[in-house]
């Protein structure tokens, strides 16, 4: 039988009067769908608990004052920094065989990490360019940009949601490269 | 110049707008949601949706043929042959990529393996450009001549190919291309043309969802395959690996159209030779084997129904019913149909033969169309900063509180703000002929799930940026 949850009003209401059943409402919730999130982006399944984990507690710290309009993507969002965080740390001791790491090797114009050339980088600069980019994109390509460079989901699965075959969502993909390397270098960044 | 760094591009993509992160979650959920109601309908929503408008209507027309629409107004002049289509395996039955004869490889074969492989020349580029809401990339339409059926049967002699504008003179190039239409889709659309001020008719509309490339179509000249073709439709050098550039390098024959059917075969046969599972083309004989199938059939035929045939996978077969060539949620999906005890599932609607007796035949609706007398109803319009660019007229029907319902939507795309802008609106007919205009968010409500056809209007001043 299928458990029923709160909604997304009531979680957010609990979370403002700091009761903790806001933490495991939302674990109950969300928790399989953040951490097959985490998991494509580490790899491995117990950075992917631990990272979740993590993201309870930081939207606990967040909420209040924050108030957001979609707790999902709100979730999604903070899991993704610390995932990030938690798989730059890894990367450093070895290559993460992750879903995150194939979707960053697709962009083959871009220079490895290793880079001897390496700047220091206005990230949101870059992160606007690549905001106004996807915003260029129909729907369809947003969501394949999101799902695949955002939430690292591997092409299968974002082909299974979209009931697209996995040839189809790869040209997609071919598209959206090439006319992000377009973007890119028409704003000047070297790829 | 700046340079970018695979990390320095991680760290942007984490500080990305949430409404994006936002969009993408309810899109997923909408799909979700799609799936919950009508699992089987989502797997057509995109791209076999409008195959079933074909196929059905061909199915409808051997049906009209033989008496089952009691006089009903057919399609006519929108489907001049009937088509049998046949199943095929799945990609992923494929499996991995492959090897034969010393090189050539199985990657795109798949493509091409479902059935339905044609030849055709160009034979004129429309003058016109046309553009889809939801896509702001201008299309031209070709008018492509079938000069020989590969796989397949019962094709009609003269298909439309909708390619982006970019691509026109291009495809015009070439005299001859071999197209599959599992890849590149199929439907039967109408649009209204902007200088003429009438409606187009393409019966047998056929589109690709990106831009050309290998597998969508494979360009011939002097009988030659010209593999530059796939750098030109990209205007980029880089080949995807799914592409297979090296195909034709590696593959010993190389020259001749129709080795790519010899091709096929030789892929078939290897995998027959290595699995002990039979790939052969599956017919209706191979579906309805078992009593509950046997029973599928009796009722769908007993029903007067009009229904199409197509290919999900090879482990389950569906079919749609069709209103005189315009889909309704109706289905009935046979699973693991190759197993004894193969799965039926249908769909909560099901039509009765009373309820085809009684529905508003919105064909008459969409021939009456005409672009003048009709003001977008959400978008103020202005001839300053407006170009009109085209219109979509479309049907569809839905059982709505026990009743049949035609759907009939319209569409208006302008040029506005550098990029393009649309609207919409939809009719809702009864069987009773009484009518009402519904909005779209009311009518995917009562519909109870989106539909692949159903867009919202585009809110004023919002601008769909132009594609290259």
């Amino acid at each position: 039988m299928k458990t029923k949850h709160l909604d997304d009003a009531q979680i957010v209401e609990l979370f403002f009067e700091r009761n903790e059943d806001a933490v495991s409402e939302s674990e109950a919730k969300y928790g399989s769908y953040l951490r097959s999130i985490a998991y494509n982006i580490l790899g491995n399944s117990s950075d992917a608990e631990e990272c979740v984990s993590d993201t309870l507690a930081d939207v606990w710290r967040k909420i209040p004052p924050a108030r957001p309009e979609s707790l999902k993507a709100f979730f999604v969002s903070v899991l993704r920094r610390r995932a990030v965080d938690s798989y730059r740390r890894s990367h450093r001791l070895r290559d993460i065989p992750s879903q995150l790491t194939a979707s960053l090797d697709e962009l083959e114009f871009l220079a490895e990490d290793k880079s001897d050339v390496h700047e220091t980088f206005d990230t949101l600069e870059l992160s606007r360019v690549i905001n106004v980019f996807i915003s260029s994109l129909p729907e369809r390509r947003r969501y394949i940009f999101i799902s695949r460079f955002y939430m690292a989901r591997p092409i299968d699965e974002i082909a299974r949601r979209l009931s697209l075959s996995r040839s189809s969502v790869n040209k997609e993909l071919a598209h959206i490269r090439r006319d992000l390397r377009e973007k890119l270098e028409s704003e000047g960044y070297s790829v | 110049m700046r340079k970018i760094n695979k990390e320095d591009f991680n760290s942007a993509i984490s500080e990305l707008d949430v409404s994006f992160v936002s969009e993408a979650v309810k899109y997923e959920e909408k799909l979700e949601k799609r799936k919950a109601h009508h699992n089987v309908l989502v797997r057509f929503a995109a791209t076999a949706a409008v195959l079933c408008i074909v196929f059905g209507a061909a199915t409808a027309y051997k049906l009209f043929e033989r008496g089952y629409f009691g006089g009903l107004e057919f399609m006519t002049g929108t489907q001049d042959e009937p088509i049998e289509y046949y199943i095929g395996p799945a990609y992923s039955e494929y499996g991995e990529q492959k090897e034969i004869n010393g090189g050539a490889s199985s990657m795109i074969a798949p493509r091409f393996s479902d059935g339905c492989v044609i030849k055709l020349s160009v034979s004129e580029i429309l003058g016109d450009t046309y553009y889809e809401p939801g896509d702001s990339t201008p299309y031209s339409i070709a008018v492509l001549n079938v000069t020989e059926v590969i796989v397949g049967e019962g094709f009609p002699s003269e298909i439309y190919f909708r390619c982006k504008e970019s691509e026109k003179e291009l495809l015009a190039g070439y005299e001859s291309f071999i197209m599959s239409i599992d890849q590149i889709g199929i439907e039967n659309y109408v649009m209204i043309n902007a200088d003429l001020n009438e409606l187009k008719y393409f019966p047998h509309m056929f589109t690709v969802g990106v831009s050309l490339g290998y597998g969508d179509v494979i360009p011939f000249n002097n009988e030659k395959v010209d593999v530059n073709f796939y750098s030109r439709a990209h205007g980029i050098d880089e080949i995807n690996p799914y592409d297979l550039s090296s195909f034709y390098d590696d593959y010993p024959v190389k020259e001749d159209a129709l080795e790519l059917s010899k091709v096929e075969k030789e892929i078939l046969k290897h995998y027959k030779k290595d699995s002990k599972t039979k790939y052969s083309y599956i017919t209706e004989a191979d579906v309805f084997k078992t009593p509950e199938a046997r029973e599928t059939l009796t009722y769908m035929n007993k029903a007067g129904n009009v229904f199409m045939q197509t290919m999900v996978s090879s482990e389950e077969v569906n079919y749609r019913r069709i209103i005189n060539g315009f889909l309704t949620e109706e289905y009935i999906s046979v699973k693991n149909f190759k197993e004894k005890n193969c799965e039926i599932e249908k769909s909560n609607i099901s039509y009765t033969e009373e309820d085809l007796e009684a529905f508003y035949g919105i064909l008459p609706v969409i021939k009456s169309k005409k672009l003048s007398p009709y003001v977008p109803p959400h978008l103020k319009v202005s001839e300053a900063t407006h170009s009109f660019k085209n219109g979509v007229v479309f049907g569809f029907y839905r059982k709505i509180e026990g009743k049949v319902c035609g759907i009939v939507g319209s569409i208006w795309i302008y040029g506005y703000g550098g990029g393009i802008t649309y609207d919409t609106e939809y009719e809702l007919y009864y069987p009773d002929g009484g009518s009402c205009i519904i909005e779209a968010d009311k009518l995917e409500e009562m519909i109870s799930m989106p539909h692949p056809y159903v867009y919202p209007p585009m809110k004023d001043g919002v601008v769909l940026g132009i594609s290259k």
